[in-house]
């Protein structure tokens, strides 16, 4: 065999990738990085900030290509899609057409093909820097038991559904920190610990983070001065609530030749000045040693191995160009490397691999039959109120405080813990605003649930509502620590004549909810109300069973889901029963709506043994040793925090496997 | 547009909006919003917009002069037209609301059909009409994305008042929240 | 002919209840008549630009302005447009005044004569590695230590050693802000970039321990926000009450300068440009493969923005200069045969206005003939206003003929037109600044957008927040800490403790 075309070859530049493409460059490693989607050079961002400031619908996916509406069909790389998954995209009789090749949402609109039960709301942009682009920054580690929930909560039950990782905390304390610092996270361990060392959130000794904490919102030190210290909560017996300052991924001081945060209010859907880490900052530092190659546009179509047990010989990808009118592409092109790195996350990488068939009915490294499944998100609680006082949302990063506090806990053995993120943006997220209340007041409308009056206002009277309104908004979210579950998955199907424009299967989705993760829901709803009634604050929850049809007959709403514990809310106090306090004024509630967080993970799981996982602890393929796995997918739990940070972590870990690697077969 | 046109539209804009004219019509204004939202409201409301000004300008005409509260209620359709005793016409009040929406939010919501803009229809007229959104300085705060202030602002309540910030003395902030819709349906 | 004498008095004082900008108009000061206009007269004194209806004196003299003067625009005339005359105006004087050399002659080509802004305070000297105290503490600028790197190569002769790249972790040396790219110029040679701060900018920074990130820390935690001193002119206010320190003030000036190298074996013909002997500084390679070095070599100015506090524009005045050869305006054909960063007959060129691809390495240049693709290929987005070209047509032929300062060109002066908040007149304790718009810190300036093609190369553009905007972008500068640092981006290279 002649030699390989390169060390390392990396398919992805989100994460991953270009952690994996710096750290290994730096040492000397040829690396060719191929990246499905476009280039984005740092003058990108002019066009992407054109598109979010005249788009309409300032969507996550607003600013980025492929255009909104885009048909999947025709686009050599689509990207999963919120907005258009929602509302109008369903047909009225979703439901009763499941299964049969129907879908969920319309494969004109939706690339992810979903055969549900329940929808699987999250998606990822398919450019360079990948979803950083539009990421929050969070920068969460672990706690010690998230990695260890079944030995620590379920060892005595047969069926509890959340798995040991193959590596403990203390194997990642140093990859944190590494991590931490090439992400450039602002936070101080001083204070992450004072309240969160409870909960077995751990640093290397003398640890200190790159930059000072980010400082809280007006709103996060009401809410703090108001619950700090607080242990009569609910379903947490005994467990302090402290609300936190969160470690972001932004910039607190001038860092990395990018400034500081201004505040812009707009880390979803872009940074317009690039204070928010994002994967191109990691991928330039990788250019700039000289040793990478780039190629955009390419999109990998076949990892190539003989079979389990043999080493990955090769990868095959098209490049496409869009033409005046339509996708060109190349034929296909092989390349070759000594370590093959897939690092293009949970939903294009199972793909990629139930795509890869060696010939003999099998496909590479699914030797466990796990390639695709555990697919896991944290379906989100939103839980929004109106405040007694003014703590003028709408101002600094979009969330700057959480409750961390209650991450952990005895609870996890039957329930579904959750983080809850503070937003700073009023009720931005929850209802469109400022867009649907300022309609409200001038149209003499309510879908914002505040005018009930149906006031049609102008002049100071309206200045007065709006600011009454909007310096009073805020909303929780709670990001639930969903169970994986083998049926919840990615597969191809090559059959149903559904592809995208350069006529590759597109992915299908199956997902769940389990009752486990749906209890979660019924304990944020209790919490909600319990910190709404210290707040003396109005809760304005609406969680929707139905949707509206255009000619007015209603139907079910896909992302609602029945209340699985009635139980917990019949036995609340009285007072907690309070309309006002509650989603949907309900005392006991009839079920709850989730949210995607974005947050894919799952999809070719970590662990000890080769029968049960796709990868080793260090990300490595059981069944080819010169292929790596990497990125979120590998995480076989979601935890509470989200997943950035981690798998950044888990990427320095695999860095130095593959540099250890390398020098023994040198 | 004619002179006159742009300063009837410039004096309703402040009365609807609430804000103080030379701040939204500044007479040295870089950007310009007054004459796009005059040309594009002309573009798309046939000739009701015109017909709005013209409105206008008969209800500022009315001796005794009505106060801007009675001129506002009947250009919102809330009250009747004084020297009809009708509502003026309900598109003329659909454009004064589109207009109003505009100087709040940046977005064109099309008030009825015309050719080539179904009703709703929304836009976003400029990305500097999104950003100097009026809705931003009624919550004392910016555009989400265009940060006028500097890192760490967020931890302190906004310097500038309501009034300051409105350049309307009239208003009074912080007073408390209406959650009287909170029982309206689900 | 006698110079014509401006009393440059405060023309805009702050009504009402909130930010708006008003514009008192005072009597003409000036007693002389305008210039003939059309009779070139290389090395005159002034000339009189007749722009949007009023004339604008401009002064071919050393003495720095602190204001601009827009006293001869009739009240019912005021507008964007006609303002930005003034500020133009302005722009010029100023750029004259720096220019000149210390003995108030107007700085000729190929001289090696420093000109007054290059006798400032340069970053590298403000900002030492440890950071320590700069040398110099008694009121005049640091000394220019040579690097060893560059020991054997200064000339005791050389009057100027314009030190770039010394600050082996401020990329900006050799790639533009923001990391958004390098500027390679149409001979294959890295632009370098440098910043340098006048004395009243020096004294702030040396008075209040701003050159090290302790002094930093220190500084804010007492509660104090950075706050430069403002160039103002004595006079009152209407109600008697002093604008400004007795005999007028000059505050906070900084300069910007973009350099190339002039490569005579390319043909670059060193008597277009401002040019200076420089010691080009270039850091060790990352992978320790080369170490750092440094070169002899004369470089010509391309770009030069000058932006000034004043007690009225407290988020500063900035102008913009340019070398005329740098490169064609989009849509508006290439004809000259030479331009700094343009190749007007390239097929295999860089896109346009698109960085040069990585890896970006300025140990490795002159780049080859062959690597003509990875050259910088650059258009002006936004061309010069009309009124700002026929100012520069007119100060170009009848101030600066026979000069190498014919060659550069006003692109323009970009203004707060709300600068300020209500009731916010300038006082002694505010260093004579008016305290800044609190809505809107930016003072929502004109025009919107204004980049210089060798300064803000590849983001010319008109997009809130993400194309250049001098005061805009300069609004997110902070120092170490995170805290403002009142518009300048040079705190934030404070090392040390």
């Amino acid at each position: 065999m002649s030699d390989p075309d390169y060390d390392i070859i990396i398919v992805g530049a989100g994460v991953a990738g270009p952690i994996i493409a710096k750290e290994l460059s730096q040492a000397g490693a040829k690396i060719l990085i191929i990246e499905g989607g476009p280039e984005t050079p740092p003058t990108n961002r002019e066009e992407y900030m054109s598109n979010f400031l005249l788009n309409t619908v300032k969507t996550l996916e607003s600013p980025y290509p492929p255009g909104m509406g885009a048909n999947p069909a025709k686009e050599a790389t689509p990207r999963a899609t919120i907005a258009q998954t929602f509302g109008n995209n369903v047909s009225p009789t979703w439901h009763a057409d499941l299964g049969a090749g129907n879908y969920i949402y319309n494969a004109d609109v939706s690339y992810l093909l979903q055969e549900g039960p329940q929808p699987f709301l999250s998606g990822y942009k398919r450019i360079t820097g990948g979803t950083t682009w539009h990421w929050l920054g969070t920068s969460l580690r672990f706690l010690e038991h998230d990695f260890t929930m079944k030995s620590t909560y379920g060892a005595d039950d047969p069926d509890y559904p959340m798995p040991d990782w193959p590596i403990v905390v203390d194997d990642l304390l140093d990859a944190y920190g590494r991590a931490e610092h090439e992400i450039g996270v602002s936070a101080d361990v001083s204070i992450q610990t004072k309240e969160l060392a409870q909960i077995g959130l751990k640093y290397s000794d003398g640890y200190s983070y790159p930059m000072q904490e980010i400082p809280p919102s007006v709103l996060d030190v009401q809410i703090a001065a108001a619950l700090n210290g607080f242990q009569n909560f609910i379903n947490f017996e005994g467990q302090q609530v402290f609300v936190t300052s969160t470690p972001a991924g932004r910039n607190s001081q001038p860092d990395g030749n990018r400034r500081t945060c201004a505040g812009n209010t707009n880390c979803i859907p872009i940074c317009p000045i690039q204070a928010k880490w994002d994967g191109t900052v990691t991928l330039a530092g990788a250019q700039s040693t000289g040793n990478v190659t780039f190629k955009s546009q390419c999109v990998v179509t076949k990892v190539v191995s003989a079979g389990y047990g043999q080493p990955v010989t090769g990868i095959e990808y098209i490049h496409w160009e869009n033409g005046p009118t339509k996708i060109t592409k190349s034929e296909p092109i092989t390349a070759t490397a000594k370590i093959y790195v897939i690092a293009a996350h949970a939903i294009e990488t199972p793909k990629l691999m139930l795509m890869s068939d060696m010939g003999n009915g099998q496909t590479v490294a699914n030797s466990s039959d796990q390639m695709g499944r555990n697919l896991m998100d944290h379906p989100l609680y939103l839980s929004w109120s109106l405040m007694p006082e003014q703590i003028f949302g709408f101002r600094g990063p979009l969330a700057t405080s959480g409750i961390e506090s209650l991450r952990d806990g005895p609870f996890r053995s039957d329930r579904a813990a959750w983080r809850c993120e503070i937003g700073n943006e009023g009720w931005n997220f929850a209802i469109g605003d400022p867009w649907t209340t300022v309609s409200d007041f001038v149209d003499g409308k309510n879908a914002s649930h505040t005018n009930a009056n149906m006031d049609r206002l102008f002049g100071a009277g309206l200045i007065e509502q709006l600011n009454s309104h909007f310096t009073r908004q805020w909303r929780m979210g709670f990001l639930v620590e969903q169970t994986p579950e083998a049926d919840s998955r990615v597969t191809i199907n090559r059959d149903n004549g559904i592809v995208d424009g350069l006529h590759l299967p597109r992915p299908v989705i199956n997902y769940k909810l389990s009752e486990y993760t749906r209890r979660g829901f019924a304990s944020a709803e209790v919490f909600s109300r319990q910190v709404y009634q210290m707040l003396g604050a109005t809760n304005f929850t609406r969680n929707a069973q139905n949707l509206t049809a255009a000619d007015g007959t209603e139907f079910p709403n896909p992302v609602w889901f029945e209340n699985p514990d009635r139980d917990m809310f019949e036995a609340l106090p009285d007072a907690l029963k309070a309309p006002e306090l509650c989603a949907n004024g309900q005392a006991v509630p009839d079920g709850f709506t989730y949210f995607g967080a974005g947050h894919l993970v799952g999809t070719y799981r970590m662990g000890s043994v080769a029968r049960t996982s796709v990868v080793d602890s260090h990300s490595r393929s059981w069944d080819h040793s010169t292929l790596f796995l990497v990125g979120d997918g590998v995480f076989p739990t979601i935890t509470t925090a989200n997943p950035t940070l981690t798998l950044a972590a888990l990427a320095m870990r695999t860095a130095d496997a593959i540099k250890a690697q390398l020098a023994t077969t040198l | 547009m004619s002179n006159s046109d742009q300063k009837t539209f410039n004096a309703m804009s402040a009365l609807l909006t609430g804000f103080n004219e030379q701040l939204i019509a500044p007479q040295v204004d870089p950007i310009g919003l007054p004459k796009l939202f005059l040309q594009w409201a002309t573009d798309h409301s046939g000739g009701d917009c015109a017909n709005l000004l013209a409105t206008f300008a008969s209800l500022q005409a009315i001796v005794p002069a009505l106060s801007t509260d009675e001129i506002g209620s009947v250009i919102m359709g809330v009250s009747p037209d004084p020297t009809t005793g009708e509502p003026i016409d309900e598109n003329q009040t659909a454009v004064a609301q589109a207009i109003l929406k505009l100087w709040y939010l940046g977005s064109w919501y099309q008030p009825f059909d015309i050719a080539g803009a179904a009703k709703g229809k929304e836009t976003v007229v400029s990305d500097q009409a999104y950003i100097k959104g009026l809705a931003s300085q009624s919550m004392q705060s910016h555009a989400m994305g265009n940060s006028t202030l500097t890192f760490g602002y967020w931890d302190k309540p906004p310097a500038a008042s309501l009034q300051v910030t409105t350049g309307n003395d009239e208003v009074s902030a912080g007073g408390p929240p209406d959650t009287s819709g909170w029982g309206a349906s689900a | 002919m006698r110079l014509l004498k401006l009393a440059l008095l405060c023309c805009v004082l702050i009504v009402g209840a909130y930010a708006i900008y008003h514009y008192q108009i005072k009597g003409k000061n000036s007693t002389e008549g305008p210039l003939a206009s059309g009779t070139p007269q290389a090395s005159a004194m002034s000339t009189t630009v007749s722009c949007q209806g009023a004339d604008h004196v401009i002064t071919n003299g050393a003495a720095i302005p602190h204001l601009p003067d827009a006293s001869m625009i009739a009240s019912e005339d005021i507008s964007v447009e006609s303002l930005q005359c003034s500020f133009d105006a302005y722009s010029w004087d100023l750029f004259l005044a720096l220019n000149h050399d210390a003995d108030g002659a107007l700085v000729t080509g190929g001289s090696d004569d420093p000109t007054v802004w290059e006798s400032w305070a340069e970053s590298s000297y403000i900002f030492l590695p440890d950071g320590a105290t700069p040398a110099s503490t008694d009121g005049s600028f640091p000394p220019r230590n040579v690097p060893a790197e560059c020991a054997g190569l200064h000339d005791g002769a050389m009057k100027i050693v314009l030190q770039i790249g010394k600050r082996p972790d401020v990329l900006e040396e050799f790639t533009e802000p923001f990391q958004s790219g390098p500027l390679i110029d149409a001979n294959g040679h890295y632009s370098r970039f440098a910043i340098s701060v006048n004395q009243s900018m020096y004294d702030y920074i040396l008075d209040n321990e701003l050159y090290n990130k302790a002094g930093q820390k220190t500084f804010s935690q007492a509660g104090n926000e950075v706050n430069f001193s403002c160039s103002c002119n004595e006079g009152t206010d209407a109600d008697g009450n002093p604008i400004c320190a007795q005999g007028g003030q000059q505050g906070a000036v900084m300069a910007k300068a973009a350099w190339k190298v002039i490569d005579t074996a390319k043909n670059d013909d060193p008597s277009l440009f401002h040019t200076v002997e420089a010691l080009v500084f270039t850091e060790a390679a990352k992978d320790g493969s080369r170490p750092a070095m440094c070169e002899k070599q004369l470089v010509g100015l391309t770009g030069f923005h000058i932006a000034q506090k004043t007690s009225n524009d407290t988020q500063g005045l900035w102008s913009t200069f340019e070398h005329a050869d740098n490169a064609p305006t989009k849509g508006q054909g290439a004809d000259k045969p030479k331009y700094n960063y343009f190749n007007p007959d390239c097929a295999d060129c860089n896109a346009v206005n698109e960085p040069p691809a990585q890896p970006w390495n300025p140990d490795d240049q002159p780049l080859s003939d062959a690597r003509i693709g990875d050259r910088s290929q650059i258009e002006r987005v936004i061309a010069i206003h009309q009124d700002t070209d026929a100012m520069n047509a007119q100060v170009q032929s009848e101030l600066l003929a026979g000069t190498v300062w014919a060659n550069y060109e006003l692109v323009s002066t970009q203004w707060p037109t709300a600068p300020t908040a209500p009731n916010a007149a300038p006082t002694a304790a505010t260093n004579w600044c008016s305290a800044i718009n609190e809505v809107d810190k930016s003072g929502n300036p004109a025009p919107a957008f204004l980049a210089n093609t060798t300064l803000e190369t590849y983001i010319q553009g008109t997009v809130p927040q993400a194309s250049s905007s001098c005061i805009n972008c300069h609004l997110n500068a902070t120092m170490t800490d995170g805290q403002f640092s009142d518009f300048t981006y040079l705190l934030e290279r404070a090392r040390g403790p």
